[in-house]
């Protein structure tokens, strides 16, 4: 078994790159940007074949990986470890080849993943969620109470991990909405990022008692208020697991629109 | 330039490509979208765009793009 090769500079990826990147190919190699950083931290591994190669970034207890298939029957033998990659697609077929090319290597269909997308002119009216009250969190212990709801509520290879010692520089940037009740109780939690001019909406999660009493939307409304910072043409962004109807009807009727834009995470553990 | 502004609308309808200049900075388009216009690029046009040339300059508009079509179609 071939053992993942370091890449030590960025020629070596854009070699890589080069030699993989033929026509004809599949990947899912968005890295770009990130890709320096990646290889100064020492992050970025390579375990490349004859005619496919694939690209693993290690994060917290799992490797995440991006791939070039040039060639459906080359396979690529991974060390073992959890392992989870995304298949990225547009409109409603999932793209069977890679799909068969990665469960040869062992992956699992994890769960799909939609892109929408908001302009404020074209969102519904704000509702009032009465009892419920909702504020940009300002004291660590909150932040770390909304991480630890966060990750306890979603997937960890699909979303993304927030580690607690991320607290306080969320607390920093004013990038978490808590959602408490009228003796202050804590229900929900909302991550927002303002990235170029368009704010995401990166996580929101209600605590189990809560569901299904608002606290999503109120947490929904308090963030486009806190986006709305270009007028009418403020931009609004976000991923929703597309099982989680009540999360998609709620995004839908707000206004938001699909973006023809989704995810097949795949998982090998 | 009709059928690149066809190919940009497939793959992000809603975005105005006439009109964008920051598709980049802005943080209209992303990498995942990047990938898909290259990719959708080279089945098209006949253009393989190398890592080198990503210059996110290359990507602010559908004009830009464009060019950069227009100049590896020359090199070619």
């Amino acid at each position: 078994m071939k053992q993942p090769v370091k890449l030590k500079t960025f020629e070596e990826y854009s070699q890589l790159v080069d030699r993989y990147n033929r026509k004809g190919r599949v990947t899912n190699d968005y890295l770009q940007n990130e890709t320096a950083d990646l290889i100064i931290h020492d992050s970025l591994f390579a375990i490349c074949g004859e005619d496919n190669a694939v690209l693993l970034v290690q994060k917290a207890g799992f490797q995440r990986l991006y791939y070039y298939i040039n060639n459906p029957e080359e396979s690529i033998e991974l060390p073992k470890g959890e392992y989870v990659t995304e298949i990225l697609f547009r409109g409603e077929n999932v793209p069977e080849a890679e799909v068969k090319w990665l469960e040869e290597l062992g992956f699992k269909k994890n769960l799909i993943r939609d892109q929408y997308f908001a302009k404020y002119a074209s969102l519904s009216r704000p509702v009032f969620i009465s009892g419920l009250k909702t504020e940009v969190a300002t004291e660590e212990e909150d932040a770390v109470w909304a991480i630890n709801l966060f990750n306890s509520t979603f997937d960890k290879w699909s979303g993304d991990f927030i580690p607690v010692e991320a607290a306080p520089l969320l607390i920093q940037e004013q990038a978490l909405l808590i959602a408490r009740d009228v003796n202050g109780a804590r229900l929900g939690a909302l991550h927002l990022e303002l990235k170029s001019g368009c704010m995401w909406l990166n996580h929101v999660a209600v605590v189990k008692e809560a569901r299904g009493m608002g606290v999503g939307l109120g947490l929904v409304e308090h963030y486009i208020e806190e986006g709305h910072i270009n007028g009418d043409n403020s931009r609004y962004m976000l991923w929703v697991q597309r099982q989680n109807v009540p999360a998609v009807n709620l995004y839908k009727k707000k206004g938001f629109v699909p973006m023809n834009k989704s995810t097949l995470s795949m998982i090998k553990l | 330039m009709e059928k690149l502004l066809e190919i940009l609308k497939g793959i992000r309808p809603d975005v105005d490509f006439e009109n964008e200049t920051a598709l980049i900075d802005d943080g209209i388009l992303d990498s995942f979208d990047v990938v898909s216009i290259i990719s959708e690029l080279d089945d098209a046009f006949d253009v393989q765009i190398r890592i080198t040339e990503l210059d996110p300059e290359n990507f602010n508009s559908a004009e830009a793009i464009w060019k950069l079509v227009q100049e590896l179609q020359a090199k070619k």
